[in-house]
C-alpha cells in the first residue's frame, strides 16, 4: 500500500503540473440536457503544489466518471450524467 | 478520483440531478507540515494547514483536503463565461467525513515525544502513523455516521499517508 501511495504522490506531482484544460468547448456544451445530462462546475484552491489539481468524480453504481484539471481560483465546467458520485 | 491520494476517504457522495447546473464546491488542497531535519525531528512539530511558499528546509508534507463554498465568486465567474447558466447554478457540496483537524491529530500523536522525552526518528513516527490514522479515520466515520444515519461506509480503511513532495 505504501508503494501505491508513493506512486500516487509521484503521479500527482507530474500530472497536476502538466495538463491544462479549458472550459467545455461549445460542441460539448451543446450536449447539455441530452439524456438528462447536467453541467457540473468544479473549482479549487491549491496551497500545496504548483497551482493545478486533477480532480475527478466517479459514480460507484454506473462507473461513470468525469474529471478536470483545475487551475487555482479558476472554475471549470463539464457535462456529466446524473448520478451519485464520490470524489 | 483524480490523482489525490486517499481523497475518496474524505468526503461523502454527492448527487448530480438531471438537467441541472450544479457547483460542487471549491476543493481546497493544503498540507500538514512536519519539520524533520537531518533525519531527526526537531522542534517537534511545525504543524499547520499552511501555504508552502514560505517553507524551506527539510519538511515532511501530508496533503489535506477540504471542500468550501464560494458560490458567489464562482457564480460571477460562470456569468462571465456562460451568462445563460449563471442564475441556474445550484450549490451542492459533498460533506466532509474526515476533516483536516482529524488528520492533524493523527500526525501530532505520531510525531509526539517518546516517554523518555526524546524525539522519534522519522521511521518511528511513520510507523506509528499507520495506527494513528486508522484510529482517526475510525473516529471520524463513527462521528459522521452518528450525525448521518443513512451513511453507508463503502470504502476501505484509510491507508497511512506517506510524506509528499510538493511539485
Amino acid at each position: 500500500m505504501k508503494a501505491v501511495l508513493a506512486a500516487a504522490f509521484a503521479a500527482f506531482t507530474l500530472s497536476a503540473c502538466q495538463t491544462i484544460e479549458t472550459w467545455p468547448a461549445d460542441e460539448e456544451l451543446a450536449t447539455f440536457g441530452s439524456n438528462g445530462s447536467a453541467i457540473v462546475i468544479m473549482d479549487s484552491v491549491d496551497n500545496f503544489g504548483c497551482g493545478r489539481i486533477d480532480l475527478g468524480f466517479r459514480d460507484a453504481r454506473t462507473k461513470a466518471q468525469f474529471n478536470r484539471n483545475l487551475v487555482t481560483g479558476e472554475p471549470r465546467a463539464i457535462i456529466a450524467q446524473p448520478g451519485v458520485y464520490r470524489l | 478520483m483524480g490523482n489525490l491520494p486517499a481523497v475518496e476517504l474524505w468526503f461523502d457522495k454527492v448527487e448530480i440531478k438531471p438537467n441541472e447546473v450544479v457547483y460542487l464546491g471549491t476543493f481546497n488542497l493544503s498540507a500538514i507540515t512536519v519539520n524533520a531535519q537531518a533525519g531527526v525531528l526537531q522542534n517537534v512539530f511545525s504543524l499547520g494547514l499552511t501555504a508552502l511558499t514560505a517553507l524551506t528546509g527539510n519538511y515532511n508534507y501530508y496533503p489535506t483536503y477540504a471542500m468550501v463554498d464560494q458560490s458567489e465568486k464562482v457564480r460571477a465567474q460562470v456569468r462571465e463565461k456562460y451568462p445563460q447558466y449563471a442564475d441556474r447554478m445550484v450549490t451542492r457540496l459533498p460533506e466532509a467525513i474526515l476533516v483536516p483537524e482529524d488528520f492533524a491529530g493523527a500526525c501530532r500523536n505520531a510525531y509526539a515525544r517518546k516517554p523518555d522525552g526524546s524525539m522519534p526518528t522519522p521511521e518511528e513516527a511513520e510507523a506509528k502513523l499507520d495506527g494513528e490514522m486508522d484510529k482517526a479515520v475510525a473516529a471520524s466515520i463513527a462521528r459522521y455516521s452518528a450525525a448521518h444515519p443513512e451513511f453507508k461506509k463503502d470504502t476501505a480503511p484509510a491507508p497511512a499517508p506517506k510524506p509528499a513532495t510538493p511539485p
